[in-house]
């Protein structure tokens, strides 16, 4: 029975034909990626289960045949489909949809909620940070940000007569301005500022992977086994992620050292901005389960047995990378040097499967 | 109720559904208690579940002392039939006798082990085993040669154990070394990197002393739920071994298993009725044992009709554990969540927990060839189910406009899943009127 196609030479050219992460519970799924195919619908890649060389390209029946999948997974899926465009953040807003409904279990419930909570917070305060920082960047005056509340909805009334001094400099009036503000804060959100005002997402994943670094660096030279060539294969692509996603951050703090300019431009500038700003999500895409699965292995033995995971789950590294950072980028390197797996272990079914639903589970409530 | 009482009841209590973080946190209270001595008996009984779970183990010197013999402790009765077994009280001799062996320089540097270090810290483990080992082995040459005053604990028949200890221990460096790098107890299918190690391990041993040799091809044996892998590798490679040495080797390590395949049995019989996550763990390892056993090597000369009965007497206990727990204490839990709307997180949580046991059972009992058994067993109780949660559902709609959603009794639905399946799952939700959302 064909179920896909196998790519033994997997070299994506863009992140998108890379795919995204999504927070699956069935264990061959979790370590999948999804990305969208012609006939709008979407297919999945997976590195080859039997742990032989390359990555297996198929779609939802071929792996429906191939495993037991979750109802979770199921719903999952079926929200998936409906979202007109696949990014990081795309998928993770229908991650959390799905596991609201309790169906990934009550501690993934409860992560979800308290996900979108922290991002809708995090979203006002990139909105109340931008206002600020335009107020002093345009000259009108120092403001103590300290003396508002960021969580404070009314804030367009508070600050409206201040901005409104700033509009024959942006060429707009105070509600349009309002409005450029409101769609840049979604997306600064994630990012964050230079000045880390807030732990926004990217910088948090990122110390998270920089602690990872660190811990699979310490595991790969301390251990013989072939789970110390997994840490250490996995390291470098950590540190090679890390340099990276420290670039674009940089871009995007580059951008907003001068917010009267980028508003000047902003109709023009709009998508180019949309598409800088989603970069270190791309490029994190993936990390945080691996992060949150490291973290869980509480002790050496544990650690051995989600490295077989974990080798799986290390994103290769798109061509596109390149362009993104203005530079060589080792990532060649990064390419197919996967080829772990358990020896006969049986991947499809079996009460181990049962663990791992369990454990994914507990992953979709570490990192929601 | 004195003290010690109090103490054992609470950890009975802890473990006996705890889940594996609850069981790791359990663990860390007992290793922090002055004396083991008093839950010995119920640590005991989550031995097997402890194997898995694997919480990390505070650094301690006799942990470190007793490292190289892990794989060889064995309760007194099993030891009888095994003179390469170390019965678990010997320890407390071997503790004594290199407790008076030991300089006391060497001793205070060996004990003073910081408190936060736990045995992941491999580093510091192979430098105080460099340091304890030989000089273990040394204390134990020295009693076993001059003798010394009486040992409490002490029987005749522990002093060729003894001798073999001390052998073990003076080759405890390499051995250990070799053996961090395979998987610990359940070990399954090696890698091939792993079956390379494993072989340098006897090869490397083979020559040391037949004592050496014999311990670490036991530690390899009772470390795998595979022993047919173990049976190959001492048959396809050139071991320096008679072949009618190597044979009967190879046919004592097989009644061992067959064995300890009736022990787990009794064990999952009696586990069933108190804790299904033991049972389950237990049904696992049996049932790889029995699927390798089945695939041994010819040169194993196993006898078919006695593996065969081991294998009835395995498939009917697993059969009644499954049908017992499902229709009992699983579907009780599920009964008694249905009845409620405030169960907490921690007892939805344990509920899930004994779901996974019991399918976990059930799966493991499909690998035996008793589908049909056990599909049996699902069919006739997933009505019983069924109906508990459609229940639920409509008492939770009635006096409601636009009814109730699935939400009600997705605590329910998830176990549900676990049991019988994700199709079964799909099914009441679609009979519920679809969506979770």
């Amino acid at each position: 029975m064909t179920v896909g196609a196998l790519l033994e030479d997997y070299r994506p050219t863009t992140f998108l034909e890379r795919g995204v992460a999504v927070p699956f519970t069935t264990p061959l799924l979790a370590c999948a990626r999804v990305r969208p195919t012609h006939r709008q619908k979407l297919e999945f890649v997976i590195a080859n289960p039997s742990g032989g060389i390359g990555f297996y390209v198929m779609g939802w029946d071929g792996l429906a045949s191939l495993t037991r999948i979750t109802v979770h997974d199921r719903l999952l899926y079926e929200t998936v489909l409906k979202e007109p465009l696949l990014s990081p953040g795309t998928i993770r807003a229908a991650g959390r949809k799905v596991a609201l409904s309790g169906v990934a279990g009550r501690p993934a419930a409860k992560a979800a909620q308290a996900a979108l909570a922290q991002e809708a917070d995090d979203r006002l305060i990139a909105n109340f940070l931008l206002i600020v920082r335009l107020l002093n960047q345009g000259g009108v005056g120092q403001i103590d940000w300290r003396r508002f509340n960021p969580s404070d909805t009314d804030l367009r009334t508070k600050t409206r007569k201040m901005v409104e001094r700033m509009e024959p400099t942006l060429g707009a009036g105070a509600e349009t301005i309002f409005c450029w503000l409101e769609e840049l804060s979604a997306i600064v959100a994630p990012v964050g500022f230079r000045s880390r005002d807030y732990p926004a997402r990217m910088p948090v994943l990122q110390a998270s992977l920089e602690k990872l670094y660190g811990g699979l660096m310490s595991f790969g030279n301390t251990d013989a086994t072939e789970a110390g060539q997994i840490a250490l294969f996995a390291a470098e692509v950590a540190k090679l992620t890390l340099d990276l996603s420290a670039v674009t951050l940089e871009n995007c703090y580059a951008e907003l050292d001068n917010l009267v300019r980028l508003l000047q431009s902003w109709g023009g500038n709009r998508e180019r901005l949309l598409g800088l700003f989603g970069r270190p999500d791309w490029l994190l895409d993936g990390w945080h389960a691996i992060c949150a699965l490291w973290d869980g292995a509480s002790s050496r033995d544990a650690q051995r047995e989600v490295l077989m995971d974990i080798g799986r789950m290390v994103p290769v590294m798109p061509k596109e990378v390149a362009e993104w950072v203005d530079g060589n980028v080792p990532v060649e390197r990064t390419w197919n040097q996967r080829r772990w797996v358990k020896a006969n272990v049986d991947w499809r079914s079996g009460t181990h499967l049962l663990d791992r639903t369990a454990r994914n589970e507990v992953l979709r409530a570490v990192a929601a | 109720m004195n003290h010690d009482e109090h103490i054992r009841q609470e950890v009975e209590r802890s473990l006996r559904q705890a889940s594996d973080r609850q069981l790791a946190r359990v663990m860390g209270f007992i290793d922090r208690l002055p004396s083991r001595r008093i839950v010995e008996d119920i640590v005991e009984r989550v031995r097997s579940r402890l194997a898995l779970v694997r919480p990390s183990r505070p650094l301690t010197y006799a942990r470190v002392l007793f490292l190289p013999l892990q794989d060889l402790l064995a309760e007194p009765a099993q030891a009888a039939g095994n003179p390469w077994l170390v019965p678990r009280p010997m320890l407390e001799v071997i503790r004594e006798v290199v407790r008076r062996g030991l300089s006391p320089p060497l001793a205070a540097a060996v004990t003073a082990i910081p408190p936060d270090r736990t045995m992941d810290d491999v580093e510091t483990v192979s430098r105080l085993g460099e340091v304890l080992w030989p000089a273990a082995a040394a204390a134990l040459r020295d009693f076993l040669q001059h003798g010394g005053a009486p040992v409490p604990g002490w029987q005749e028949d522990y002093r060729k154990r003894l001798d073999g200890v001390a052998q073990l221990y003076e080759h405890a460096i390499d051995i250990t070394a070799l053996l961090e790098q395979l998987p610990p107890r359940p070990m399954g299918i090696l890698t091939g990197e792993q079956e390379t190690v494993a072989l340098a391990l006897l090869y490397s041993m083979r020559h040391v002393s037949d004592a050496v040799f014999r311990s670490c091809y036991t530690m390899l044996m009772r470390r795998t739920t595979e022993p047919s892998q173990i049976f190959r590798i001492m048959i396809d490679n050139d071991l320096d071994l008679p072949t009618d040495q190597r044979d009967r080797m190879l046919a004592e390590a097989a009644v061992e298993c067959l064995n300890e395949i009736d022990s787990m049995n009794t064990d999952v019989g009696n586990l069933g009725a108190h804790s299904v996550q033991s049972a389950a763990d237990t049904t696992v390892r049996l049932v790889s044992l029995i699927e390798s056993l089945e695939n041994a090597p010819a040169a194993v000369k196993l006898d078919a009709k006695t593996l065969s009965a081991t294998k009835a007497r395995a498939s009917k206990t697993i059969v009644r554990t499954f049908e017992n727990s499902l229709s009992g204490e699983m579907r009780r839990t599920v009964g008694d969540l249905a009845a409620r709307t405030d169960a907490t997180d921690e007892e939805v949580a344990t509920a899930e927990a004994v779901a996974r046991s019991t399918r976990k059972i059930e799966m493991a009992g499909e690998r035996l060839g008793l589908a049909r058994h056990l599909e049996g067993v699902l069919d006739r109780e997933f009505g019983a189910y069924r109906t508990l949660l459609l229940d639920k559902l409509r008492q939770s709609r009635v006096g409601r406009r636009g009814g109730a959603g699935v939400s009600v009794i997705m605590d329910e639905l998830r176990l549900i899943e676990i049991l019988f399946g994700a199709e079964a799952a799909m099914a009441i939700i679609e009979e519920a009127g679809g969506g979770v959302g």
